[in-house]
């Protein structure tokens, strides 16, 4: 089961290119333990969407979700219960 | 190093959006040292692929996606020669099963007794292998890599993913788990699609239009992303960083696999010389004397010179046996009574003219051989030749007996997107309004090309309504013009057929058309790149028209020799300069008729000129109106050197043909001919002005080095430029006038005869078939409507007349008609019931049709309503098999079919109403005889009445609308043609663009059926009256 977010996050440490810490928009900070699997999507072309990365991970404190990078901007799009 | 082994190009239809150049191109400037081509299910881009890897340096390596029984995809590319002609053979071998047909699809144990020579990769996200590993199905995935590694025996690696699309890592990992198990290598795939990330709209749009879906709906043959590109090293180490050997293993395939295709390789076949003759070229040298006797009253010195001079170079380029491969094809023809004639720069050739493949004397008229063929150019002859279109598959099922099935082949065609198609199914996969759609593709003129559509939006008033849309449309122009020119249906050319020295399995595939014919994948272009001569059989109604009018002379105990029409008969001059030529090949539309009446033609050099004057380049160059002023001696013809009187003369001072920039630049500046030529090939593709400044210094300076002086020599190539673009081939015209003239001959003189062939040979020529009735009945010959006790299928002449067959009758089959005339051998038919049971065959739906369209009026005096109400009676009494209140026999018919009534007969305007409908002309009357008289009281003149105006003269007109047209105009105005015909005859009319926007884009919808225009008379200095249109409308 999952849950459509779409909320916007603050990346605070980074490996490589991937998230390694990130603060959700409550403050709470959580750290990735495991980078489950990394996609890209093209986005709505037509619309003037550009491309998006996403990174399904899992944290320590038991999160799994998926966070997403558009534009320079990061958001938690989808977390799994 | 890194090279991709798994690209699809535009071939792979509907899915690759880049062309095999871009491909090509990326590949090169990312310094890779080969690419390979790996299409869907075909080896269509391969010649195209080792033409661009040559020209950019780079190594092409031959493949193909297959389509498996499951829908799976594996990747084979070819290792050897042997391995190219395995792939051919399987390709060629799935494509004629059932499987292939239907579901477009290879059987894996099809596959098997053709891996030799071939490498195989376990392929993309659809392959066999990685399914199983995607579904974690481990053991049923070590069972598929385990039997594919056995089948290709060492050759067969594991395709790892780089598409970026979820679980890649897992999946490569397992993969790379799996090889590592079972001892198999890995290779690193980008599964390419395009050359450039910038083009996933074009392949998500592809993609949509392949699946039927629109951009908002999810599917998954979509693109998830745009991953799919012609990366370059450094992405591919980034993608496979944790994979280095599979990386490295692209570039050990590419080294592996040999260049299986060679291009420009000699592959015409030998000819079967006669048992006494051991020298084609001989032989040849033989043949074309004997014609030259039969065709000359005396070969002269000159005759002999320019023949041993064709023979030289056609020697000399190796296509002597060629030419005997052609003469033996027409020579099959003739002996056949199927009549042909060469056409093209083939005209060029006296040798050609007597070996009978062409019908003009090129040394009499002085043609270029070398615009044909020469040593400088070194390029295949293309011989074009038109047959009997009924008869034209007699002649290819020759050249199969003759040289088998195995050396022979259909060649390729390719529709492709453009314009309104594209607008369609783009518009479509973008998810707008059908609507819109539609009547956006409908109100596109024709020439416009998706790459103009913006600009039309601003210039064709059809379009004002939509420019408010164009932000919103943006996508919808910009992806037509990008998917313009992709191929989007595979096909057969109409005429081209390759014969081969090698079996043609061992060049490429065979795959069958719906008739049964067996095509290579390659076009017309890709077929010469190859090396694979092509000839051009192809059918020309116009060809079966001349025949049937031969047969209907003969029939009336009249005979005719065609090929002994003087070519001088001043009668069918006459009648040409009226511009009395509907119906006659090249010369029946209304720009080339309006010519016709000022030219004043009286020689075929006229017609030749004609034919080469009315086409886009020549009138937007504006040279008709200086060469018409020039031929009446209205303007004096000046000469800018001496010596291109000579060249110019017979077009009056004008540069016409290409072959005349050939003989100028021969003459003046001492090209050789094959080096002029040359000039000329490479003025008409010139790309910018730079290129041609260099082409011309290179002329003039030439020119001057030869003695002419500096300021006219730039003179001559100025006027040089401004023709080499679209100078017309002369031999071509010269071909195409000789049969011009002799048609218009056959209208002369036997209207009755050629009309009713045109009919017989519908649809052919310019006009739909009332204005080609409508026509002879203004020559005077009567049309006898369709008559169930005197029609035969085809259209025929009764003392004079035409009599309408029963092929026009819509929806009317051949066989249907033969009962009837079977039928009709015991007696004429006495009433429409004894037909309907003497013809069981006729259903109801053309029993009704005979009615409707007055065939059955001769035997129904009573008329066509009455018989309509009847019909179902009648068809019930036939079809009843028991004794009924109607009786049973047709002895008892004409008690019960009296019905008292007081029943009118239909109107005239039902009537024609039915006739156009079913027959596509009016018997009973015309449309405009139902309004003249009140056409009259508004003030409304006959086109007839026109005749007798002077010029200037205002006049209004009404009249059913045909053909209008707007082709490309020199000011790139529009500038729309029209025929207006009413009962009387015809008129042709030009609307300038001002009118245009105004009021003249009725034309182009339903109601410009039948319109009223006025404008003035103008005949240009001719004979024949125009209207100048200064208003439009409707009348329907």
């Amino acid at each position: 089961m999952s849950r459509l977010v779409k909320r916007l996050i603050h990346i605070c440490a980074w490996r490589d290119e991937a998230p390694l810490r990130y603060q959700d928009a409550d403050g709470t900070l959580h750290t990735v333990e495991e980078w489950i699997d990394r996609w890209s999507e093209s986005g709505d072309w037509w619309a003037g969407e550009g491309e998006r990365i996403i990174y399904r991970i899992a944290t320590r404190d038991g999160v799994v979700a998926d966070l997403e990078r558009t534009q320079n901007q990061w958001f938690i799009y989808r977390v799994w219960d | 190093m890194f090279v991709h082994l798994h690209v699809h190009s535009y071939f792979s239809m509907l899915d690759g959006a880049s062309s095999v150049e871009s491909l090509v191109a990326q590949a090169a400037a990312h310094g890779m040292p080969a690419l390979a081509l790996t299409d869907h299910n075909t080896v269509a881009g391969l010649a195209q692929l080792h033409h661009w890897c040559a020209v950019y340096g780079i190594k092409p390596i031959s493949g193909a996606e297959l389509t498996l029984h499951d829908g799976s995809h594996l990747t084979v590319l070819a290792k050897t020669p042997t391995g190219y002609e395995n792939l051919c053979r399987l390709l060629t071998a799935a494509y004629a099963t059932e499987a292939w047909r239907r579901e477009r699809i290879v059987r894996v144990p099809d596959l098997l007794p053709y891996t030799e020579g071939l490498i195989a990769l376990s392929g993309c996200r659809r392959g066999q292998l990685t399914k199983q590993i995607i579904q974690r199905r481990y053991a049923e995935a070590k069972r598929i890599a385990t039997f594919y590694a056995q089948a290709f025996a060492g050759r067969y690696y594991i395709e790892l993913l780089g598409d970026d699309w979820p679980h890649t890592e897992r999946i490569n990992a397992d993969l790379a788990d799996l090889g590592e198990a079972l001892g198999l290598p890995l290779v690193a795939s980008a599964n390419v699609h395009y050359h450039t990330p910038a083009l996933l709209p074009v392949h998500d749009t592809l993609r949509c239009i392949a699946t039927d879906c629109d951009i908002r709906t999810p599917h998954g043959e979509r693109p998830l992303n745009a991953a799919a590109w012609l990366h370059d090293e450094r992405e591919a180490a980034r993608r496979f960083a944790r994979y280095p050997e599979a990386v490295a293993n692209t570039f050990r395939i590419a080294t592996s696999c040999e260049v299986v295709l060679r291009l420009h390789e000699a592959l015409f076949p030998a000819f079967d010389l006669p048992s006494d003759e051991t020298d084609a070229a001989a032989y040849l040298r033989h043949l074309v004397y004997e014609g030259a006797v039969q065709r000359y009253p005396r070969v002269d010195h000159a005759l002999r010179a320019r023949i041993d001079h064709e023979l030289q170079i056609i020697t000399q380029l190796g296509y002597a046996e060629y030419f005997l491969v052609v003469w033996d094809i027409v020579r099959f023809a003739r002996r056949r009574g199927i009549r042909c004639a060469g056409r093209g720069s083939a005209a060029d050739s006296a040798a050609a003219y007597c070996l009978y493949i062409t019908d003009v004397d090129a040394a009499g008229r002085g043609l270029l051989f070398e615009r044909f063929m020469s040593i400088e150019r070194s390029e295949r002859p293309d011989i074009d030749i038109d047959f009997d279109a009924r008869r034209r598959d007699e002649v290819i099922a020759y050249i199969y007996d003759k040289y088998g099935a195995q050396h022979v082949a259909r060649v390729a065609t390719y529709q492709t997107f453009r314009g309104r198609s594209a607008i369609r199914e783009v518009g479509a996969a973008l998810a707008l309004p059908s609507s819109l759609i539609d009547t956006l593709a409908k109100r596109l003129p024709y020439y416009v090309g998706a790459q103009d559509i913006e600009q039309a939006l601003d210039h064709v008033p059809e379009l004002a309504p939509y420019k408010s849309y164009q932000d919103r449309l943006k996508w919808l122009w910009q992806l037509s013009a990008q998917i313009t020119g992709f191929p989007r249906h595979f096909g057969m050319h109409v005429g081209g057929v390759v014969i081969s020295r090698k079996p043609i399995l061992s060049l490429t595939t065979l795959q069958p058309s719906a008739k049964g014919d067996l095509i290579i994948p390659w076009d017309k272009e890709d077929v010469e790149m190859v090396g694979l001569v092509k000839l051009d059989i192809l059918s020309l109604r116009t060809m079966s028209a001349i025949s049937d009018t031969i047969t209907l002379r003969a029939q009336q105990q009249q005979p005719l020799d065609y090929d002994a029409i003087a070519l001088d008969d001043q009668a069918t001059f006459e009648m040409i300069n009226r511009g009395e030529t509907i119906g006659v090949f090249q010369l029946e539309s209304p720009a080339q008729r309006a010519l016709q009446a000022r030219l004043g033609a009286d020689q075929l050099e006229d017609i030749v000129a004609s034919v080469a004057l009315i086409r886009p380049g020549p009138v937007k160059g504006n040279m008709v109106d200086p060469f018409v002023s020039r031929r009446r001696g209205v303007e004096e013809i000046q000469y800018l050197h001496p010596k291109l009187e000579p060249i110019l003369g017979k077009t009056y001072g004008v540069i016409l043909y290409q072959e005349q920039v050939i003989a100028i630049a021969t003459s003046l500046a001492q090209f050789t001919p094959g080096e002029a030529d040359q000039l000329r090939r490479v003025m008409s593709h010139a790309r910018s002005a730079e290129h041609m400044d260099h082409i011309g210094a290179q002329f003039i300076a030439k020119a001057v080095q030869a003695g002419v002086d500096t300021h006219t020599a730039s003179q001559v190539f100025a006027m040089m430029k401004g023709y080499a673009s679209y100078g017309f081939c002369e031999a071509h015209a010269a071909a195409f006038a000789t049969t011009a003239y002799k048609t218009a001959y056959l209208v002369r003189h036997y209207p009755a005869e050629f009309y009713a062939a045109i009919l017989n040979n519908h649809p052919m020529g310019y006009y739909p078939i009332h204005v080609v009735c409508a026509e002879a009945q203004r020559r005077g010959v009567a049309l006898l409507g369709v008559d169930c006790n005197a029609s035969d299928y085809a259209c025929t002449v009764e003392e004079g007349k035409i009599r309408l067959g029963f092929r026009l009758i819509k929806g009317m089959r051949k066989e249907l008609a033969e009962q009837l005339q079977l039928a009709r051998e015991a007696g004429p038919f006495h009433s429409i019931p004894a037909l309907l049971q003497r013809v069981p065959s006729i259903d109801p739906l053309l029993a009704e049709r005979f009615i409707r369209c007055g065939a059955l009026d001769s035997i129904e005096p009573r008329g066509r309503r009455l018989a309509l109400w009847q019909l179902p009676v009648w068809l019930a009494a036939r079809d009843s098999l028991a004794t009924s209140l109607w009786g049973d026999t047709a002895g008892k018919w004409s008690s019960q079919e009296t019905i008292e009534a007081e029943v009118s007969d239909f109107s005239l305007a039902e009537k024609l109403r039915d006739e156009y409908s079913l027959l596509g002309v009016g018997v009973s009357g015309h449309w405009l005889r139902l309004y003249r008289a009140s056409l009259n009281e508004q003030g409304y003149t006959t086109t007839q009445a026109i005749d007798a105006l002077v010029d200037g003269v205002t006049v209004s007109l009404a009249g059913l609308t045909i053909r209008p047209h707007r082709p490309p105009t020199r000011s790139g105005l529009v500038t729309v043609f029209f025929t207006i015909e009413d009962e009387t005859g015809f008129a042709d009319c030009t609307m300038f663009e001002h009118v245009y926007q105004e009021s003249g884009a009725v034309l182009f919808t339903p109601r410009g059926r039948l319109v009223g225009v006025t404008g003035r008379v103008d005949r240009r200095g001719g004979q024949r009256p125009q209207i100048i249109v200064e208003q439009v409308w409707s009348l329907a």
